[in-house]
C-alpha cells in the first residue's frame, strides 16, 4: 500500500504507512536537530531527556502514567541528524498518542528537573567508560570526522553537560523545536484523516518558524592508525571509511557491499577473521548521514592477534575495493535483505524507523514494494562503482586495548 | 488454532499457522544447555563446533545454502536449553527444515573445527571481563543457586582445559536427544506437510532423557567484589513464583508496576526523583518449576549504598501493595503486549516453545485472557503481601566506595 502524506498549514510533515495486517500503531515525531547543531556539546541529547520530565500540562510521573494509562511504550533517541520521539500502542490509542507526544514539545524545563538530569546523563556517559567498543566508536568518529560535527559525541561530555543552562537548552529548544522542523511518521493501524485533524489540533500551540540547519564546515576525512593504551581484555577495534550520503544514489549499493564484507555472518570479514578464531568477531556497515556517509566496521579480538587481526582487515578491504565483488555474493545478501525487509514489515514499531529516517534524510517516501523493488534493481555495477568510490583502502582505524 | 503433537522419539511438534505471513519461523530447542553439561563450557563450544558443516556441506557450502534461501538463522546456548531459530520465506520452509535438521542431527564436528570453536568459545568467556553487567549476571547467578542452575553458558577456564573433540563428541551424542527437544513453528505452512516433513527429517533421532535437576538456592547473602569499573553494577535476585505456579498471573500485575510500565516504581524512583541511575530493570525468569525476581542497575561508586537502600525500600513497599489505578495501568500494559506480541511470527513461536518448556503445554490467547480476566486488585495485593525481602541474594561489582 502506498504511504500518505500531507503537510499541515503549520508547516507539520505528516507520513504515514498502513499496515493492515498489523494490530498496532507506532509514531515517531522526527525534529530535524541533532548533536552535529549543538552550540553546546550534548544539548539536543540532554533536551530529549528534558522532554520526558514533563510539560505545561504534565508532571513526569503523570506524561509517563499517561502512557501507561493506554498501554503505550514511549521512547527517544537523538543521533547527530535527528532527535527522535517515539510511541506505539493499540489502533485505538491514536488520537491519545498523537497528543501526548506533540504535548511533550512543549517542556516546563524546570531548573530542578535539570540539575536532576543532569546527573542521569552523567551516569550515561559512565556506563559507555565502561564499555570499550563505544570508547573505540567514539575515539575514531573524533579522528576521522576531525573538525567536523559528526566527530562530537552525542551524549556530550562531563565539561560540557555541567555548563549546560536552563537558557541554553531554552534556546536550543525555541531555535529548532518549531512545526516547520518536525515530521510525524506513522505505521500500522490509523484513521488518516483522524490523524490530520489530531495532529492539526495539538500541534497548534507549537511555534512555526522555518529553522535552517547551519552548514557543516569543508571536511577532509582522517585516515591512518590511532593506538589508544587500554586495559580491556580484548583488543577493540573502530573503523571509519569514506562512504555516500543518504540520499546519493551509491548509498544502497554502499550498504549492501557493506553486508556483503562484514554481515554477522558468511561475510568475507567473518571467514577471513573469526572463522579460524583470530577475531572474536568483525563487521562492516554503511550509514548515509545528511550530506556525506562513512563505512563503520569493528573488530574485537585477543590481545595476541591484534597485528594478525589489522592485517586481514586492510588485505581484506582492499580486495573488496580493487577486485569487487561477485555476482553470487550480491545474489545471497539481496535475498538475505528481501527476509529482513519482510520481517520488519511485520510490526510497525520495526518498519517506522526506516520510513521516518529516510523520509528525513532523503525526502525519499516510498512503498514496502518500492523499497524491495529498488533493492532488487541494485546491480553488480552499482555495488562495485560504490566500493570503487569509496574510501575503504584508506580507513581511519582506532585500536584500543593493550 | 495450535497444532501439536509428539513424536514417537519424543520431540514436540507445534504450529500455529498464520496464513497472511509470507515467512515462517521455527524455534528448536534442545535440552543440552549448560544445565547438564558434564565438563562446563562443554555446550559453549560445541553451538560453535555445531556450525562448521553438516551432512554433505562442509562450513562455507553449508553457510552459502542459507543464504541461497535469504535465512535469518543463529543458535545460542542458555541454562537449560540450546535454541536454534530460523525465519525464512514460507515457500522456502521445507529446504530450510531440511538444513535445520542437518544443523542440529548430522553436524560434521571435524576434528580440524574443534581448536578455532574452542578459541572462540574460550574468548567469549573472557569478553565477559570487558562487559561488567554481563559479568555481574553471570557472579549473581552463580552465586545464588547452589544447584546447577547457577552456572553459567559461557563455562569456565578450567572446564574448558579438559575439552578434547571426542569428549565433545560424546557428549553430543548423549545430550542431543529429542527427549524434551521442542520444534515450534509459525507462519504460512499446512500441518499435514508440515507433519509428514517432520517425520521424515527428525523421526529417526533418537535419545536417552536426561536428568532435570531440581532448583535449588545458597542462603541470602550480600556480596561485593572489588573491580576496576567506571560504575558500579548490582544485581539483585530471590525465589518467585514460578510459570505454572498459582499467583503467576497475579506476579505479572505486580511486576509491571515494579518494573515494567514507562512509569514504573524503580525508574520513578531510582532514576527520576533522585538521579541516582541511568539504567534500572526488574523483572522475572523462569526455569522449569522455578521463577525469580531479579532487579540489576549501575551507578557511579559513590552513589552505589543510596542507590541499593531506595531498591530495597521501593521493594518492601511494593510489597505493602499497588493502588487501583495502578491495577488499571498495569492491565492495560499487559493486554497491549498481549496482542502486539501477536504481530510477529517470531514472537508466536518463541510463546509456543515457552509455554512447551515450562507448562508441558500451550496456553491459547483465550486462556490467557481469562487467566489475566480473573485476577483482582486483591489477588495481587494478597500475592505481594507474603514476599519476604530476607530472601533477596546481593551481588555488587565495582570501585570500593
Amino acid at each position: 500500500m502506498k504511504p500518505f502524506s500531507a503537510q499541515l498549514p503549520n508547516g507539520l510533515e505528516i507520513i504515514a504507512q498502513p499496515m493492515p495486517a498489523a494490530r498496532s500503531v507506532a509514531m515517531a515525531l522526527v525534529v530535524r536537530v541533532g548533536a552535529r547543531d549543538d552550540q553546546n556539546l550534548g544539548a539536543a541529547h540532554f533536551l530529549e531527556h528534558m522532554l520526558f520530565k514533563g510539560s505545561a500540562t504534565y508532571s513526569a510521573l503523570e506524561l509517563s502514567s499517561a502512557f501507561d494509562a493506554i498501554g503505550a511504550h514511549a521512547n527517544a533517541f537523538t543521533s547527530h541528524e535527528t532527535t527522535t520521539y517515539t510511541a506505539s500502542g493499540l489502533p485505538q490509542t491514536q488520537s491519545r498518542l498523537t497528543e501526548l507526544l506533540l504535548g511533550m514539545m512543549q517542556p516546563r524545563l524546570d531548573v530542578a528537573d535539570l540539575d536532576l538530569e543532569r546527573q542521569v546523563i552523567l551516569e550515561e556517559i559512565e556506563l559507555y567508560r565502561d564499555d570499550p567498543m563505544s570508547i573505540a566508536l567514539e575515539t575514531s568518529a573524533a579522528q576521522y570526522f576531525l573538525g567536523h560535527p559528526l566527530g562530537r559525541p552525542v551524549i556530550g561530555t562531563k565539561a560540557s553537560l555541567s555548563s549546560q543552562t536552563k537558557a541554553d537548552l531554552q534556546s536550543h529548544l525555541e531555535q529548532y523545536y518549531s512545526t516547520s522542523n518536525m515530521v510525524l511518521a506513522v505505521c500500522g493501524v490509523f484513521d488518516w484523516q483522524r490523524l490530520l485533524e489530531d495532529a492539526a489540533e495539538f500541534s497548534q500551540l507549537l511555534p512555526q518558524g522555518q529553522r535552517n540547519r547551519r552548514h557543516s564546515p569543508d571536511f577532509s576525512p582522517q585516515h591512518g592508525l590511532v593506538r589508544v593504551q587500554h586495559d580491556s581484555t580484548h583488543t577493540h577495534v573502530s573503523l571509519i571509511a569514506k562512504g555516500f550520503a543518504a540520499a546519493d544514489q551509491l548509498e544502497l549499493p554502499a550498504a549492501i557491499a557493506a553486508r556483503i564484507i562484514g554481515d554477522s555472518e558468511n561475510s568475507r570479514l567473518a571467514w577471513a577473521l573469526v572463522d579460524d578464531g583470530t577475531a572474536v568477531s568483525a563487521s562492516l556497515e554503511h550509514e548515509g548521514h545528511s550530506e556525506l556517509g562513512a563505512f563503520y566496521g569493528s573488530l574485537e579480538c585477543r590481545p595476541e592477534h591484534t597485528e594478525q587481526c589489522l592485517e586481514r582487515l586492510g588485505q581484506e578491504l582492499t580486495r573488496a575495493k580493487e577486485d569487487g565483488i561477485r555476482e553470487s555474493e550480491l545474489e545471497r545478501i539481496k535475498r538475505k535483505l528481501e527476509v529482513g525487509l519482510a520481517l520488519r514489515f511485520e510490526t510497525p514499531s520495526a518498519w517506522l524507523g526506516a520510513f521516518s529516517e529516510d523520509y528525513v534524510l532523503q525526502n525519499d517516501l516510498r512503498s514496502p514494494q518500492e523499497v524491495l523493488e529498488e533493492l532488487r534493481a541494485v546491480g553488480l555495477i552499482e555495488v562495485n562503482a560504490a566500493l570503487e568510490a569509496s574510501g575503504l583502502e584508506t580507513p581511519m582505524i582506532v585500536c584500543l586495548g593493550d | 488454532m495450535i497444532l501439536q503433537t509428539k513424536l514417537e522419539n519424543g520431540l514436540s511438534l507445534l504450529l500455529e499457522p498464520v496464513a497472511t505471513s509470507e515467512l515462517i519461523c521455527f524455534e528448536l530447542s534442545v535440552p543440552c544447555g549448560a544445565l547438564t553439561e558434564p565438563m562446563a563450557g562443554s555446550s559453549s563450544l560445541l553451538e560453535e563446533w555445531l556450525r562448521r558443516g553438516a551432512g554433505r556441506r562442509n562450513a562455507r557450502a553449508f553457510e552459502d545454502a542459507w543464504d541461497d534461501l535469504g535465512a535469518i538463522r543463529g543458535s545460542e546456548v542458555g541454562l537449560e536449553g540450546m535454541a536454534w531459530s530460523v525465519t525464512c520465506l514460507a515457500k522456502d520452509a521445507a529446504l530450510s527444515l531440511e538444513l535445520l535438521s542437518d544443523w542440529v542431527l548430522h553436524p560434521r564436528l571435524d576434528t580440524e573445527g574443534f581448536a578455532p570453536s574452542l578459541e572462540l568459545a574460550v574468548a567469549a568467556l573472557e569478553g565477559l571481563e570487558d562487559s561488567p553487567d554481563e559479568l555481574l549476571y553471570a557472579r549473581l547467578w552463580n552465586a545464588a543457586l547452589v544447584s546447577p542452575h547457577g552456572r553459567s553458558p559461557y563455562g569456565n577456564k578450567a572446564g574448558f582445559a579438559s575439552l578434547t573433540p571426542d569428549l565433545v563428541r560424546a557428549d553430543y551424542q548423549k545430550r542431543c536427544t529429542p527427549i524434551g527437544a521442542i520444534l515450534a513453528v509459525s507462519g504460512a505452512v499446512e500441518w499435514a506437510g508440515l507433519l509428514e516433513l517432520v517425520q521424515r527429517l527428525f523421526g529417526n533421532w533418537c535419545g536417552i532423557a536426561l536428568p532435570s535437576p531440581e532448583v535449588k538456592w545458597n542462603p541470602p547473602f550480600t556480596t561485593f567484589e572489588a573491580r576496576e569499573t567506571a560504575q558500579t553494577q548490582i544485581g539483585m535476585m530471590m525465589p518467585l513464583v514460578g510459570f505454572a505456579q498459582s499467583g503467576y498471573y497475579e506476579s505479572r500485575f505486580a511486576l509491571e508496576i515494579l518494573g515494567g510500565g514507562n512509569s514504573n516504581r524503580l525508574f520513578n524512583e531510582v532514576r527520576e526523583q533522585r538521579g541516582l541511575v541511568y539504567g534500572i530493570h526488574a523483572g522475572s525468569s523462569f526455569m522449569r518449576g522455578a521463577g525469580t525476581l531479579e532487579v540489576f542497575a549501575s551507578c557511579t561508586p559513590s552513589r552505589t549504598a543510596e542507590t541499593i537502600a531506595v531498591i530495597v525500600q521501593e521493594l518492601e513497599r511494593w510489597r505493602t501493595g499497588i493502588t487501583a489505578e495502578e491495577f488499571n495501568r498495569a492491565a492495560v500494559g499487559i493486554e497491549t503486549g498481549l496482542a502486539m506480541s501477536l504481530e510477529s511470527i517470531g514472537a508466536r513461536a518463541a510463546a509456543l516453545l515457552r509455554d512447551t518448556q515450562l507448562l508441558g503445554r500451550v496456553r491459547g490467547l483465550e486462556e490467557v485472557q481469562a487467566g489475566l480476566k480473573a485476577v483482582t486488585l486483591e489477588a495481587v495485593n494478597a500475592w505481594l503481601e507474603q514476599l519476604d525481602f530476607k530472601a533477596l541474594r546481593i551481588f555488587v561489582l565495582g570501585l570500593d566506595s
